[in-house]
């Protein structure tokens, strides 16, 4: 894969819950078109950095930059409407409407600006490309697990983002439907949608990332394709411990 | 308007709503017309039709968005004192004064929500009790504040005599109003990004949704119908005073209508509305007890939610497809 212009830049990011710093100093730069993978242990800062990239939160310190347009302290939805939609680690349908109520405010309250029959025509579009069409009358609170965790890639992609957030979209999977997630990451990077995803399926980040981000104790202590995070010394270290190095 | 969007799938039972609402609006302007004579039944659906313009406010905001308020008598009253002061002390035509105080209450919503709406869980509710006193104890003390004597304190202010036949009109009017504009908010975009919020504010704020900004906005809708119906309510009887229009149990009728009555349906405050003017207004007739009305209303309103969330909407629309779709158009009932 061809490294692209950067396209959304993190710099000194930090952030402090009282006393405890969950992100620490991180730098961060993703490149246009390129699927971007951050893990590390429970509690390394992960869901916290994302929750600062997407304006859930604002950074302590430190600026973070969507082509060139600085984010950081502005709100979720005006974030969004800037170019980075995020799903949410805990899924979050909106439980008393039906699926495709639910990707419809995604696409009605998007970048898009879609109205009328072209919004209808976006959403029957994106229930297409995240196989939930036949279950488009259910409502958010009697879908499945998987079928939960691909409402909110539709819901988050139908505002049309420049940058994707995916927190987790694996996890709990089992096999099967795990690997068609991983098909529907795939197809979304293919539509030139940039893509940052936290992951414990190592199975998943490993196949579909170009670069991963390794974080531990809020710090970033790695950077580099799947293969060089694997034998690096300090990710073995934050996963398994100081002897695993040593032998 | 999107297909999904529109809540009712066939064209006729979109028509149908509006039928329903012009069909009750003609048939209680016919009343003076019929008989001029029937100032009773002129009285009945006054109130009918008052209540029912305030429950159908409040569910802008409490039924749509989720978040309760328990001081929508703030907006009621300042409604009816602007109209009160515009009328007594300006001379303005009181019905000419609706708008007026449509927009101060707007305005004061957009005041107070601003910085409440914020708030999270129960504390919106809370504050909103704040809000509403504060609002009352401000009108009462009002001379004393400005050295004016425009409000006369708790004893009220007595208006100048107008036509309660033009008043009728004017509130088959505003009814009209109230209701086309809550279908419009139910049927489009912006409620649905109300909904949105009612189920999850956060997933709002992230799927794009300005959830700040649309609450203020159906607050300061909320509100301008609310000050209206107080508009209406000064012309109509002519005297104000803070007790009647800014009282803790108007605040708190306004919260259970629309609860009895089906929360977030088009028509179910206007159910509640019925069945809470009729039962002030039977029992009042016939035991002579300020407290029984509302013991009655309180023992419906715990039978009426332990068997039906959506309240007397709900419970009418079990009977057919059409009357569900009619009643309480709500996602999976399609």
């Amino acid at each position: 894969m061809t490294a692209g212009q950067p396209v959304l830049v993190a710099r000194a990011v930090t952030k402090r819950f009282g006393g405890l710093i969950a992100v620490n100093a991180v730098d961060l730069e993703v490149r246009e078109g390129e699927i971007f993978g951050l893990i590390g242990p429970n509690g390394a800062g992960k869901t916290t950095l994302f929750r600062l990239l997407s304006g859930v939160y604002g950074p302590s310190i430190g600026s973070i930059l969507l082509r060139g347009n600085e984010i950081a302290g502005r709100p979720a939805h005006a974030v969004n409407a800037l170019g980075i939609a995020t799903t949410h680690q805990i899924v979050r349908p909106f439980a008393e409407m039906t699926v495709e109520k639910n990707v419809l405010v995604g696409v009605l309250y998007g970048r898009g600006r879609l109205r009328g029959r072209a919004a209808d025509a976006e959403v029957d579009r994106m229930l297409e490309l995240t196989e939930l069409a036949p279950h488009r009358a259910t409502l958010g609170r009697s879908l499945t697990l998987a079928r939960r965790k691909r409402l909110e890639v539709a819901r988050a992609l139908a505002t049309k983002p420049d940058v994707l957030l995916l927190d987790e979209v694996a996890a709990g999977l089992n096999p099967t439907e795990s690997a068609r997630m991983v098909e529907l990451i795939r197809r979304i990077r293919a539509s030139g949608v940039t893509i940052v995803m936290v992951e414990h399926v190592m199975k998943a980040i490993m196949s579909l990332s170009d670069r991963i981000m390794v974080m531990d104790l809020g710090r970033k202590i790695a950077l580099g394709t799947p293969a060089e995070i694997a034998e690096d010394p300090a990710v073995i270290k934050a996963y398994l411990g100081e002897r695993a190095v040593a032998s | 308007m999107t297909a999904l969007l529109a809540r009712f799938p066939k064209r006729a039972l979109l028509i149908g709503q509006i039928g329903l609402v012009f069909a009750v609006a003609i048939a209680i302007a016919l009343i003076p017309v019929i008989d001029e004579r029937s100032f009773n039944l002129q009285r009945i659906t006054f109130f009918l039709l008052w209540y029912a313009i305030l429950a159908s406010s409040w569910n802008m905001i409490g039924g749509y968005a989720g978040q309760i308020s328990f001081g929508h008598a703030a907006f009621l009253g300042m409604g009816a004192y602007v109209t009160g002061i515009l009328w007594s002390q300006l001379k303005w035509d009181p019905l000419l004064t609706l708008p007026a105080a449509g927009l101060v209450a707007a305005l004061y919503a957009v005041l107070v929500g601003a910085p409440t709406l914020r708030l999270r869980g129960p504390y919106f509710a809370i504050a909103t009790i704040g809000v509403g006193e504060a609002t009352r104890l401000f009108f009462v003390n009002f001379d004393d504040i400005f050295g004016v004597t425009l409000t006369k304190g708790v004893t009220g202010i007595s208006l100048p005599t107008y036509d309660p036949v033009t008043v009728h009109y004017a509130t088959v009017v505003v009814f009209v109003l109230v209701m086309l504009t809550t279908m419009w908010i139910r049927a489009g975009r912006f409620g649905l990004g109300l909904f949105a919020i009612n189920m999850d504010r956060d997933a709002a704020e992230t799927a794009g949704v300005p959830t700040a900004r649309l609450q203020v906005f159906a607050l300061a809708a909320s509100a301008f119908f609310a000050a209206t119906a107080g508009s209406l309510y000064a012309a109509r009887q002519q005297f104000l005073d803070p007790a009647s229009m800014f009282g803790f149990d108007k605040s708190i009728a306004l919260v259970l209508m629309p609860v009895v009555g089906g929360l977030g349906t088009v028509w179910g405050p206007v159910f509640g509305a019925v069945l809470y003017s009729s039962v002030q207004d039977r029992i009042s007739s016939i035991v002579n007890n300020p407290y029984l009305p509302a013991l009655i209303y309180g023992v419906l309103l715990v039978v009426i939610v332990m068997f039906e969330p959506l309240g007397i909407a709900g419970l009418l629309g079990r009977g057919t497809k059409y009357a569900r779709a009619l009643l309480m158009p709500k996602d999976g009932d399609e």
